[in-house]
């Protein structure tokens, strides 16, 4: 195996015996991206010179006792994730030069610890997508087959470790965002607890919604990607107080007894068969291992897509009104006013972006808000009750992460509504905050990955994790690697 | 949603559309209304409504003096910096 | 023609006297270079989030318990939406149907009688940057210049009831609003400094009819006076149009300092809809009933209390006492002077006279007088001595106020010091009565009013050292007797 294609605990156990150097890694992770990069496109930007600065100095802390599993670790970031003298452009055009004079907290406590940031990969506009096609520079495409989709909107950051391109990632999830492009390039991707891993510097879409997390190659890399930029921090005034488990400690294997829910509403008849077999398959195998797996009911969860979609979008609306072309980003050359400024200027977003826009801020105008934005918000309360009442009986809850495995590029000859109804199995863990991890759980006859999702209580990451890794560890899954891999290789 | 009235929203939310998206937006987004008004159909009454995923008391912070940016790093990114300031077209509305 | 009823509803603006801005750490030091005193937060960069300074919600606080509002347990913060070069996120943090405080009220002395003036809710917010206009104005200009350096600063907004009734009464309000902010050091209400702002919402009539007319908005006053006058113009050409049978149009009007006239302003693209909802990334602030009384304990005695205070304790009249309370800060010079020199009617009578006529010829607060009240209680000591004259007291504090030197050090240097015993006067009226053969003989056939002008005369050949008193017996006992 490819030093580029090891895991992080791998790269671990290696660089602490001093067998291979940060800089040896990286060069693997670069030769790599010379060969793949012009297929694949996962990234935006770059971080070449920096990154071999970075992996010298995690070099020299390794030889001075750094004892972080992830110190001199390749990670790719998403172009959403403010990064200190590198363009963050979140793939718009708006942002297409934009600066940032600052480290986003998840970014800043990767580099303390001495990972080293591979460069900035691609996503949907904004986040605002489920295939990355919304990027306003190029597509992303999927390293299982290139004709089809990697996911979104964090579809830059699953291909990219999918591909070998990077150890780990960085994603953000608004409505499934990491799960889905994970689940669509066949590794693990976490969202947390809302509030766990700080949001400071992370281009918000919808606030209440928004959350970051790791995609690896498995959980425990997962877990160890999470203890590094889970916790409190003073820059976020959503972020919880509270202490941090030891979340590779909760891998023990063991989840005998535990008890798992199947909600029956995320089963029906939309789920792609080979999908359904993966989830029953893998509940079965849960239940081989000592769990209990029990048939449970969230009854609101048909609404949830509505639910997501005008919450989503209200904040959307509010949060996207910054980008004026005033202090920073593109503004449209000539105007004659400020007026016709701001409107030139922002015609240049994506027809997604827009569309949420103007949803958005019809939402909240007055005469709409109640029926609109204040009803979303009270069923939100259902859906959350749903979850709260399961998790009265269940430790967990597992469910597909997707209805189907990647589909093929032009989507946009899909209505919207259609695209919308595929976060129907994710969106459910953002509108109540709680965590959901996505691993892979087969092949369909194409040879494309399928996700698992495994929710759990508010902050029970260790649950999530643990189910995860005990899935991951007796799944027995062939080893498959990306179709790339022989591509570049003929 | 008829065109005219996307077009109000539009000047709202100050975005620009091109012309194709004034042919297509008006037919997607009654269909999206359509679709979101399922929750017509669900009872609230005597639900409160969630603003905030997890309860926590709000973050205060003390009043205490911290660095500002370097005056450079500040305007760094601005499209048109004039004196160190940042300059627009004229202004045709008050606040 | 029916008779007029004035209705007037004032939203005032006042900046918080926070060390840092209200959601971050930038200095809010006034007169810095633009753009020189922002962050990330206050730049509303993307992926930044407000960080709520806790003595601004206290300062906040302590503005609703000096208006006697409700300090409410819970609120929340909302974001007010809209377009503008000076709002960096496009949306104003601020709060909506949940403020920090509500219903209070601040009592004016109009004409003899208390007026109560219903304060509907006071709430926290933040400051948008300022624009500078390339040209005469705003409208006429061809480009604008922007500052952040005022974004983010903490602010609160005062809204009234439309329960003020004229003109003056809006400015009484203003006067007796800054009065109370500034002595619970909430804000120092500098409307120069655009550090109070005001904007004035005014309708018209028929007396006895309880409907509200049609409103308009008044902005751009920049000062007390200019509330005023915006206001009486406003009165008389709301009411030349309801007199002439035409309607009163519901618009934003702009007032024009130089010309004393309002006037219409162009109007918005769109009806203002702020599309508020609750900001997703501030929790409820709750105020729990412990740290409003940890507040209130901070307040100081407000205005009222300490001139009845004043009444009562010193025996001032109503007028002293309203007087030496208008400032924090004058107050505080009087029973500072009186606690070194016990005579409330000596004390008064100067601080209230000679101190405030030369703190306001040299442009100084009483905090800032380079008289002490020490230094003033060491003047009014020689006064009661008779070590010298009210006279020469007066001169003593001119020189006080422009050297910074003690008054016992002047009265020595200069030789001011009164002369009072007997030998020495006696010598010099002897020489005066000498001089002055006509008015002695009026006061010896009994014509008493020539005293007056004896004593004058010796006092004049003293240069004002003589104690006029001990002259005045003297006169008497050796033309009297």
């Amino acid at each position: 195996m490819q030093l580029n294609e090891m895991s992080i605990h791998q790269l671990r156990e290696l660089l602490r015996a001093g067998e291979v150097s940060s800089r040896e890694i990286l060069e693997a992770v670069f030769a790599k991206i010379d060969a793949v990069e012009g297929e694949v496109g996962a990234y935006l930007t770059l971080c070449y010179d920096e990154a071999f600065a970075q992996a010298q100095r995690a070099d020299e802390m390794l030889a001075a006792g750094e004892t972080s599993p992830l110190c001199g670790i390749p990670i790719a970031v998403k172009d959403n994730f403010s990064t200190a003298g590198v363009r963050t452009t979140c793939a718009s055009r708006l942002l297409e030069n934009y600066i940032p004079p600052y480290d986003a907290s998840a970014v800043a406590r990767l580099k303390q610890v001495g990972a080293v940031l591979v460069g900035k990969t691609n996503l949907d506009e904004f986040g605002l997508g489920s295939s990355t096609e919304n990027s306003q520079f190029h597509c992303t495409r999927n390293p299982w087959d290139l004709s089809r989709v990697p996911g979104g909107s964090s579809g830059g950051s699953a291909a990219a470790v999918a591909a070998g391109e990077a150890a780990a990632a960085l994603g953000t999830d608004t409505g499934g965002s990491i799960r889905q492009p994970a689940a669509f390039c066949g590794i693990v991707g976490l969202k947390p607890t809302y509030g766990l891993v700080p949001r400071y510097g992370v281009v918000a879409a919808a606030d209440s919604m928004d959350h970051i997390g790791p995609m690896t190659r498995d959980v425990r890399d997962a877990a160890l990607v999470l203890q590094a930029i889970a916790g409190w921090d003073p820059k976020d005034p959503t972020s919880a107080r509270r202490d941090i488990p030891d979340y590779e400690a909760a891998l023990t294997g063991n989840i005998k007894g535990l008890v798992v829910g199947l909600p029956q509403e995320l089963m029906g008849d939309a789920l792609d068969p080979e999908v359904r077999e993966a989830v029953f398959g893998a509940a079965n195998l849960l239940e081989s291992l000592g769990a209990s797996v029990e048939e449970i009911s969230l009854p609101h969860v048909e609404y949830a897509i509505a639910t997501f979609y005008i919450i989503v979008s209200a904040e959307i609306s509010s949060n996207l009104a910054r980008f004026d072309g005033v202090r920073y980003g593109y503004r449209v050359a000539e105007a004659e006013d400020t007026v016709s400024m701001f409107i030139k200027t922002r015609e240049a977003l994506g027809q997604e972006a827009k569309r949420r826009i103007l949803m958005g801020t019809y939402f909240l105008q007055a005469g709409n808000y109640e029926t609109y934005y204040l009803k979303a918000l009270k069923v939100r309360t259902l859906i959350k009750e749903d979850f709260e009442k399961a998790f009265q009986r269940c430790h967990v809850i597992i469910s597909p992460t997707t209805p189907t495995a990647a589909f093929a590029f032009g989507h946009k000859t899909r209505t919207p509504v259609t695209m919308y109804q595929s976060d129907i199995y994710t969106c459910t863990a953002n509108l109540a905050g709680i965590p959901a991890l996505t691993v892979p759980c087969g092949y369909t006859q194409e040879g494309l990955p399928i996700g698992l999702q495994i929710m759990g209580k508010p902050f029970d990451e260790p649950a999530v994790l643990r189910v995860g890794h005990a899935y991951e560890q007796h799944a027995g899954l062939p080893l498959r690697q990306p179709q790339t891999e022989v591509k570049t290789n003929g | 949603m008829t065109l005219q009235e996307l077009e109000a929203v539009a000047v709202t939310a100050r975005v620009g559309l091109t012309e194709e998206e004034k042919e297509i937006f008006p037919e997607q987004i009654s269909q999206i209304i359509s679709h979101i008004r399922v929750l017509d159909g669900v009872d609230t009454h005597g639900t409160a409504p969630t603003y905030y995923p997890i309860k926590q008391a709000a973050f205060l912070r003390e009043d205490e003096v911290e660095p500002s940016l370097p005056k450079d790093q500040a305007l760094a990114n601005g499209p048109d910096v004039v004196d160190g300031y940042f300059r627009v077209p004229r202004i045709i509305e008050e606040e | 023609m029916a008779d007029w009823e004035v209705v007037i509803g004032l939203e005032v603006h006042a900046e918080l006297l926070t060390k840092s801005k209200v959601f971050c750490g930038c200095s809010t030091e006034f007169g810095a270079e633009p753009n020189s005193q922002v962050c990330p937060i206050c730049m509303g960069l993307p992926g930044t989030l407000p960080l709520l300074n806790k003595r601004a919600v206290e300062l906040a606080v302590k503005a609703g318990l000096a208006l006697q509002c409700r300090i409410n347990q819970f609120s929340v913060f909302a974001r007010k939406q809209y377009f503008y070069p000076d709002l960096v996120k496009a949306y104003q943090i601020s709060q909506d149907d949940l403020p920090l405080c509500s219903d209070g009220y601040v009592e004016l002395l109009v004409d003899d009688t208390v007026r109560r003036i219903g304060i509907n809710r006071v709430h926290l917010e933040e400051e948008a940057g300022k624009s500078i206009h390339a040209g005469e104005d705003i409208m006429s200009a061809a480009y604008s210049l922007l500052d952040y350096n005022r974004a983010g600063i903490g602010l609160i907004e005062i809204v009234t009831e439309p329960d003020i009734r004229s003109p003056e009464e809006a400015r009484l309000f203003l006067e007796k609003l800054r009065q109370l902010l500034q002595y619970a050091e909430v804000s120092d209400c500098k409307m120069e400094e655009g550090s109070l702002r005001c904007d004035a919402n005014i309708s018209l009539r028929p007396k006895g009819s309880s409907a509200f007319g049609v409103k308009c908005e008044i902005k751009n006053l920049n000062s007390f006076r200019a509330v005023q006058r915006a206001l009486e113009f406003e009165v008389e050409r709301q009411k030349a149009l309801l007199e002439a049978g035409e309607a009163v149009v519901p618009e934003t009007r702009h007032w024009d300092e130089a010309q004393g006239m309002t006037f219409s302003m162009r109007s918005k693209a769109e009806a203002a809809d702020y599309r508020y909802f609750p900001d997703p990334n501030l929790y409820p602030l709750e105020v729990e009933p412990s740290w409003v009384e940890a507040i209130r304990a901070e307040l100081p005695e407000l205005p009222d209390a300490r001139r009845d205070r004043f009444m009562e304790e010193y025996g001032l009249s109503m007028y002293a006492a309203e007087v030496l309370t208008s400032s924090r800060d004058l107050a505080d010079y009087f029973e500072e002077c009186m606690e070194q020199i016990k005579d409330p009617k000596l004390v008064s009578n100067w601080v209230m006279g000679e101190v405030q006529r030369w703190l306001k010829a040299h442009g100084l607060e009483a905090a800032d007088s380079p008289v002490s009240p020490k230094d003033l209680a060491g003047l009014l000591q020689l006064i009661q001595a008779n070590a010298i004259s009210n006279l020469v007291a007066k001169d003593v504090l001119e020189e006080m106020f422009a050297t910074g030197k003690s008054a016992q050090t002047i009265v020595d240097d200069k030789g001011l010091r009164q002369i009072s015993d007997d030998d020495s006067l006696e010598a010099m009226i002897a020489e005066v009565l000498e001089a002055n053969p006509g008015p002695v003989a009026d006061v010896k056939a009994g014509k008493t009013k020539a005293i007056g002008f004896l004593v004058g005369q010796v006092m004049k050949a003293s240069k004002g050292k003589a104690n006029p008193q001990r002259v005045n017996e003297l006169i008497r006992q050796k033309l009297q007797d």
